[in-house]
């Protein structure tokens, strides 16, 4: 398994440098680019997954980084490829009751809203200010990363006025110790006011937002690790769909771009998803993070002009 | 036991006497909600069908036919410019005046995407019917919200100028 993940690793920047080579030269054949998009976006699928991050976040930075495409396509397609993923995912979990709707549907109605300015200021601002932007919070997302330190069963306290309004909480089976588990949240304000910069954020740089979901809803707000994680999935459903449809209605989505990328995250996770059992997450995180670091850098160099 | 295990059951304990503590009004429920289920399988299937009603159109745009306006061979040429420019120079509608372009391969390409766009409408909409029928008023009130939401965005009224 570590040979093949070696190899994985050793294809997938084999792949990216081809790419970034082929970028620099106009004789490159047409149907390379989204072939190679696929490609790419397949290895993206498998260590997105291993590493339990949302492919989104590693597809904007990587793509803009070694891809001909325009910055403004690259976010549109990002945003369909985080509900692509979503929409696939979030059945599932919400089935198993490790997704909640009532928890879902107050922080969604928030995150999409402002998700809508977001996708505004993304498509308004100029591209280097963008690209600065980005590098600055993928680097951040990489440090999040490797500081952060999510808890499985969070104790909390008594839950907010708010939390008892909506009547949030539920319970879920858990395999691993064989009982059922009982869990509500507490500080659903202060929640509600961090989502709308999250929705700000996926809107502008079309990137999902379960790395930012996931430590709200579970270190904040005190959802066990499970439905922190089924909660973030479904609620990108909803988040991604309102700064797609400005994307989409501005003319920023290129199919060209967009299908290979969803279909290859999407095949690419379904591998990543088998290679699971056997696989070492923990290594992979390392590597997830290294590649945080260099395409936040990426960004952020040429933002500046000195890419 | 492991550490870990040990650890996990510590942090299992004091959770669960602090649920013990959580007020009656939030009450916790092991079933899922009948609605929550009608909206996941509503994501299940719709996602399925806006997935293969992209590829099959994908293929299509990809194989030259139903006569596209900018051939993916062309593509190249317009995918550097930024999304202003790219709709100067090709005349690429935006908002939903695409629809009626549908009968050449790359604006049918669309259908699909936005299909998966309205996936999660759908699934309110039932959600919509569950809570008018439980009459909860606060989930009532923030998906009525959020459908607004949706279709607002959907709608193109959003127009962002260069």
């Amino acid at each position: 398994m570590d040979n093949f993940l070696t190899h994985a690793s050793s294809i997938f920047a084999a792949t990216n440098v081809a790419v970034a080579q082929a970028a620099g030269t106009s004789e490159v054949p047409w149907w390379v680019w989204p072939l190679a998009l696929l490609v790419t976006t397949f290895l993206i699928g498998i260590v997105a997954t291993l590493a339990g991050v949302g492919g989104s976040v590693l597809f904007v930075p990587i793509v803009s980084s070694f891809f001909p495409f325009n910055f403004d396509f690259i976010r549109g397609s990002g945003l369909f490829v985080a509900l692509a993923c979503s929409l696939s995912a979030a059945p599932k979990l919400l089935k198993l009751n490790l997704a909640s709707l009532r928890l879902v549907i107050p922080l969604a109605l928030i995150a999409s809203s402002s998700s809508i300015g977001g996708a505004y200021l993304g498509l308004s601002l100029p591209q280097s200010i963008l690209k600065i932007l980005l590098g600055v919070l993928v680097t951040g997302i990489a440090v999040l990363f490797i500081f952060s330190k999510n808890s499985e069963f969070p104790k909390i306290g008594q839950p907010d006025a708010l939390t008892r309004y909506f009547n949030i909480g539920g319970a879920y089976f858990e395999p691993s110790i064989g009982k059922d588990i009982t869990w509500s949240i507490w500080r659903l304000p202060a929640g509600l006011i961090l989502f709308s910069g999250i929705g700000i954020i996926a809107g502008m740089f079309g990137i999902g937002a379960g790395w930012a979901n996931v430590p709200v809803l579970n270190i904040l707000l005190g959802a066990p690790l499970k439905i922190a994680v089924g909660t973030s999935m479904s609620l990108l459903a909803i988040t991604d769909t309102s700064a797609a449809w400005i994307y989409l209605n501005q003319g920023a989505v290129l199919p060209i771009i967009t299908v290979p990328s969803v279909l290859g995250i999407m095949i690419g996770s379904r591998v990543g998803v088998k290679l699971l059992k056997t696989a070492k997450p923990k290594s992979i995180r390392y590597v997830v993070i290294l590649m945080l670091l260099f395409a936040g850098l990426k960004s952020l160099l040429d933002g500046l002009g000195w890419g | 036991m492991s550490t870990q295990s040990q650890l996990e059951s510590i942090n299992l304990r004091s959770y669960t006497s602090k649920q013990n503590d959580v007020p009656a009004k939030v009450q916790a429920n092991v079933e899922v909600s009948p609605e929550q289920d009608r909206y996941a399988s509503i994501l299940l299937v719709c996602s399925w069908a806006g997935i293969i009603i992209m590829v099959i159109s994908f293929l299509l745009y990809m194989g030259g036919f139903f006569n596209p306006l900018i051939k993916p061979s062309d593509m190249p040429l317009y995918w550097g410019l930024n999304v202003h420019q790219y709709l100067e120079v090709t005349h690429a509608p935006s908002g939903w005046n695409w629809l009626p372009l549908i009968n050449h391969s790359d604006y049918l390409n669309l259908v699909g995407l936005a299909f998966l766009g309205s996936v999660s409408v759908l699934g309110y909409i039932s959600l919509l019917i569950g809570y008018l029928r439980k009459k909860d008023f606060p989930y009532i009130i923030m998906v009525t919200m959020e459908i607004f939401v949706i279709v607002s965005a959907a709608s193109g009224i959003f127009h962002i100028s260069e």
